[in-house]
């Protein structure tokens, strides 16, 4: 068994191709599913039952059901109701989705982990509102809330891989129609596998990065 | 718009209820290899030897670092190659308990870092050899204090096994789709494939809150 370069240099183009679309699905995702995970949470503390109730049924159903079962859902379910969404759409808005109810859990958590008595010393101390939440209120959450929304982020990246069952050409989808053109497999998935660890390492690298500037207030 | 027909999805639960099994059978075998696994790495982690420190974070961060879907692929396309040929189930089975034991290592070797050093060292004391204390005094009060952890990480690798229905593998998701793509009737089916993940998962974690409770005198 020979690693076989030829097949490396043939499908490097389609594989930086599908590594971009792994990027941008999963960007594209993430910052969705913040906005939808806020939402959630914000509903999740809120003093309305019915509101606290949908987030619940909302974060407890996509968190106790798999994403391919989501995906397939979404897939075959929505042009029945007349919505058409091409294969990468309906694969962000799964994604979205089923992320954005991980988020919610995370930023309920970092909300209720600041204390009402931070904002009121800053403030008594002469710092103005704007500033209490700059430097005190937003550096308490994000120790909280960074690491757990990184691992999250990694996540992403790597369940957006199940898009490629709908067709959505991203890493793994490349990687699979590699092996199915050349016959030969061991090629295509250290190449695909070595791209999602650098992604991935990537992410952790900047998380971490992030984690450290929001929090040079704090000793 | 088509209604919901619940006489759908009465008919079609005898076939669901067999995929549910073998999603069943495929996770608690895949469960039992990732604690097999997950013991000896999250040890290793934090042994003396640097070359077991080396491997072990290799391997962690390799699995943790690529998608399943694509060391699913993997597991389907290489072992043949070298002659050895497995079942969907048994590398459906390999794969979760490759991937599922990487995260549980490493919810273990938190588990151990937080145990306070007096329990092994009077261990040591008391003439216990390093694997008696391990078994005997550090396993027991870790996996206490980071049972809902592993619940979690149970219900993720539950949820998880989806995926080898793209190693066609007659699982419930895969149950599911072939029986939509016979119907054509997307939410009932899908709605109640969602509804027996959610089953299993309630079972799982009512099954976890049970064991944090019992085990309670080991905290």
């Amino acid at each position: 068994m020979q690693f076989d370069w030829s097949i490396v240099a043939r499908y490097g183009g389609s594989f930086v191709d599908g590594a971009v679309m792994t990027l941008v699905v999963s960007v594209a995702a993430t910052l969705i599913g913040l906005v939808i995970g806020m939402l959630a949470a914000l509903a999740r503390l809120s003093p309305w039952v019915f509101l606290r109730g949908v987030a619940r049924a909302y974060v407890e159903i996509i968190r106790g059901t798999p994403l391919l079962v989501q995906l397939f859902f979404l897939y075959a379910a929505l042009p029945l109701y007349g919505i058409r969404l091409s294969a990468v759409a309906s694969g962000i808005v799964a994604l979205s989705l089923y992320t954005g109810a991980f988020a919610a859990e995370i930023l309920r958590a970092g909300i209720t982990a600041v204390q009402r008595g931070h904002v009121e010393a800053a403030r008594s101390l002469g710092m103005s509102y704007g500033q209490a939440m700059r430097r005190i209120v937003m550096p308490l959450m994000a120790v909280q809330v960074l690491p757990p929304l990184t691992s999250e982020f990694t996540g992403v990246i790597k369940w957006s891989s199940l898009l490629s069952v709908v067709t959505v050409p991203e890493l793994t989808y490349t990687a699979y129609r590699a092996i199915g053109e050349t016959y030969s497999a061991v090629e295509p998935l250290v190449v695909a596998g070595l791209l999602y660890w650098g992604l991935n390492d990537l992410v952790v690298a900047v998380g971490r990065g992030l984690e450290r500037r929001l929090t040079r207030h704090l000793a | 718009m088509r209604g919901f027909d619940v006489r759908i999805v009465i008919e079609s639960l005898p076939l669901l209820l067999r995929g549910a099994l073998i999603t069943i059978q495929v996770s608690a075998l895949g469960l039992l290899l990732a604690a097999l696994i997950a013991v000896p790495v999250a040890f290793a982690r934090l042994s003396r030897s640097r070359i077991l420190r080396t491997t072990t974070f290799l391997y962690l961060d390799f699995v943790r670092g690529t998608p399943l879907l694509l060391q699913l692929f993997a597991i389907f396309y290489l072992p043949p190659l070298l002659g050895i040929d497995l079942s969907p189930f048994a590398s459906g089975v390999i794969a979760l308990g490759l991937n599922g034991g990487a995260y549980t290592a490493e919810i273990l070797r938190g588990g151990i870092q937080a145990l306070p050093r007096g329990q092994t060292e009077s261990a040591r004391a008391l003439g216990m050899s390093a694997l008696q204390s391990a078994r005997r005094i550090v396993l027991p009060q870790v996996v206490a204090n980071v049972l809902p952890a592993l619940a979690n990480e149970s219900a993720a690798l539950i949820k998880a096994s989806s995926l080898v229905s793209a190693l066609a593998l007659v699982e419930l998701t895969r149950v599911g789709y072939q029986v939509v793509s016979r119907i054509l009737r997307p939410m009932e089916i899908y709605v109640t494939v969602g509804a027996l993940y959610l089953l299993i998962n309630a079972a799982v974690s009512s099954g976890a809150a049970l064991a944090h409770r019992r085990l309670a005198a080991y905290r």
